[in-house]
Order: C-alpha cells, then sequence, then structure tokens
C-alpha cells in the first residue's frame, strides 16, 4: 500500500504513468476474455486468450504485454490481464452439464479454484481494473462488491464494463444504478459495439 | 438447535457474541456450520477485505461433498464520521451477512436494501 501511494506520487510529480497493468477482473463468464481479445486485436496484439460458453475457462491469469491504447490523441502502454473469474463456489458437476467426463470435470474445478486464488492476490498487483459485469445478469452481488470494495481500498481506478447488450434481455443500466459511484461504459465485445467509447474513457479515467 | 430430518438449520449469531471472536475464529466457525448445511446469519457487515478471504477461503475448501458457499448480505451505509473513526481504526460494523453453502442455498437475489435465498431441503 506504502509503495504504491509512493510510486503514485512519484508517477504524478514526472507526468503520468509510462505503462499500467490493466486487470480485467469479473465473475466468469461475463465475456472477460472476449473483451481482452477485442482490445488486443483492436491494438494490433492478436487474440491471446481462449474463449468458452463453458464457465472458468480462463483458469490462470493470462497476459498480454507491451500493448499501446490510443484514444482521442491521447496514448497508454499497457499491459492487459485476463483474470480467471472470481466466485464463491466451484462445482465440477456444474462441468459436467456441459458433457465433461467427470475426471476432467474434477481436474478443471480443481485448476478453477487455483486460478480463482490466484485472481484475488493478483487485486494487489494492478494499476486500473475494468470490472467486467454481463449486462443480462443481476450486478448487485457480493463477488462484486467485494472486488470493487477491495479495489476501492487500494485506491485502485475502476471502470465498469456493462458487457453483452447485444443480448435479449440485457439491462445495462442495472450496472449503473448498483454502483453509480464508478463510470461506467455499455458495450458488446463479441460485435465490437461502443469499443471507441471504451477506449476513451480508459485513458480519461484509468490512465 | 435440533437438527432435523428435512430441514435446514438458520443460527443467527448477535453482534455481541462474534464481537468475541477474531475473523479467523469467526472463518472457522462459519466454515464448521455451514459444511455441516446450517445457514449462518451474523449480526454485523464485514470488511471488503474479510470477504474477500470469506471467498478465497471457500474456494480452497470446495470439492467434492462440500461445493463451496453463497453469501449475501447488507454493508453500512456511509456516515458523515466516517474518515474520523477509520482515523482512529475503528471499523462500522452495522449490517448483515448470510452465508451458507451452495447446495442448500439454491438461488439468491440481492439488492442494496433486499436479499432474498432459496434454501433447499434435503
Amino acid at each position: 500500500m506504502v509503495f504504491r501511494v509512493i510510486k503514485q506520487f512519484f508517477a504524478r510529480l514526472f507526468g503520468g504513468r509510462k505503462e499500467i497493468s490493466l486487470g480485467l477482473y469479473g465473475p466468469p463468464n461475463t465475456g472477460k476474455s472476449t473483451l481482452a481479445n477485442r482490445i488486443s486485436k483492436d491494438f494490433g496484439g492478436g487474440e491471446f486468450t481462449k474463449v468458452s460458453e463453458i464457465p472458468h475457462e480462463t483458469r490462470m491469469v493470462k497476459k498480454k504485454e507491451k500493448l499501446v491504447l490510443e484514444s482521442n490523441g491521447h496514448r497508454i502502454n499497457m499491459n492487459l490481464l485476463d483474470m480467471p473469474g472470481i466466485a464463491t463456489r466451484v462445482d465440477y458437476k456444474d462441468f459436467v452439464k456441459y458433457g465433461m467426463a467427470a475426471k476432467k470435470a474434477k481436474n478443471r474445478s480443481k485448476e478453477a479454484t487455483k486460478g480463482i486464488v490466484e485472481a484475488i492476490k493478483w487485486l494487489d498487483n494492478v494499476d486500473a481494473c475494468l470490472v467486467v459485469f454481463d449486462s443480462t445478469d443481476n450486478p448487485y452481488t457480493q463477488v462484486n462488491v467485494t472486488i470493487l470494495g477491495n479495489l476501492e481500498s487500494k485506491k485502485i481506478p475502476i471502470l465498469l464494463v456493462a458487457n453483452k447488450v447485444d443480448l435479449k434481455g440485457a439491462k445495462p443500466e442495472r450496472v449503473k444504478d448498483a454502483f453509480p459511484q464508478y463510470p461506467c461504459v455499455e458495450i458488446s465485445a463479441k460485435q465490437g459495439k461502443n469499443m471507441d467509447a471504451l477506449y476513451e474513457k480508459i485513458v480519461k479515467e484509468l490512465a | 438447535m435440533r437438527k432435523s430430518a428435512k430441514g435446514i438449520n438458520i443460527e443467527f449469531l448477535s453482534r455481541e457474541r462474534l464481537a468475541r471472536k477474531s475473523f479467523n475464529e469467526k472463518l472457522k466457525m462459519i466454515f464448521d456450520k455451514v459444511k455441516n448445511r446450517t445457514i449462518v446469519v451474523l449480526e454485523e457487515a464485514l470488511t471488503a477485505d474479510e470477504k474477500k478471504l470469506l471467498i478465497e477461503r471457500s474456494v480452497r475448501e470446495a470439492k467434492a461433498g462440500f461445493p463451496g458457499i453463497e453469501f449475501v448480505g447488507f454493508d453500512a451505509r456511509a456516515g458523515p464520521f466516517d474518515a474520523i473513526t477509520r482515523l482512529f481504526g475503528w471499523e462500522r460494523r452495522e449490517g448483515l451477512v448470510v452465508v451458507g453453502s451452495s447446495d442448500v442455498i439454491e438461488k439468491v437475489r440481492e439488492e442494496k436494501d433486499a436479499i432474498s435465498l432459496l434454501a433447499k431441503l434435503r
């Protein structure tokens, strides 16, 4: 914490951060990996993380280094971190429902557990965060409250991303209503909808 | 509380009782109870850091037969003297936390000022 404050002080003193670690946080299946790939592709990095409809596809932190994000004449050098989805439960039976064999499902479950613990540890090491929501789900959950509370207590800049606005039943306004204290952008990472607005906000709010 | 054959135990723990315990003792107590299919209601809020540790412990303990927990709660609303209380290292604990095993709590619906949950009978 003390180190972070000193780092932020010197970063401001010398004209802003040269490079930031941008973490993508949220529960499983909110579209973090789709968004990470979209950002990476839009700025010449290519896809770097696997996407799946089965929960907990990302079971370890995936990193895309040295991306240069540009918007409105401003640029940020960043390392993009696709985090495993944070959940309070991991049940191998959930994976079996997707047709996975029990042994494979149990392994996936173990890896998912490690991934969640790793993502929690990284909460202390990111410089800024996109907290990603599925706009068809209720945003006010203890997992989201916990992620936001921990980032806020460390004074890490936060931008909420109401994703999946292309889906029927999406209500991105619920994200804003649940957490009105944070800036929020509505997007569809899958369709690339409103990404320019997201990049503008990243530069404005997080850099 | 007597355990019923086809029921759910719900235990309410008062703020006074919780005040006598360290957070690690509370965590141990919570997990001992929820693994025994009890839903625990704490008459206090948890800090962001404590919630993080609760989630971490839940997934660390998850295995066949115990998939982890569900928890819901109300936090203390921000007050005018929060900065002063933090300065003195005091924590505001007004609030409520409900914790149960996720194979007992089937569905939760949470808002800032309302909670509903559906518990599953055996």
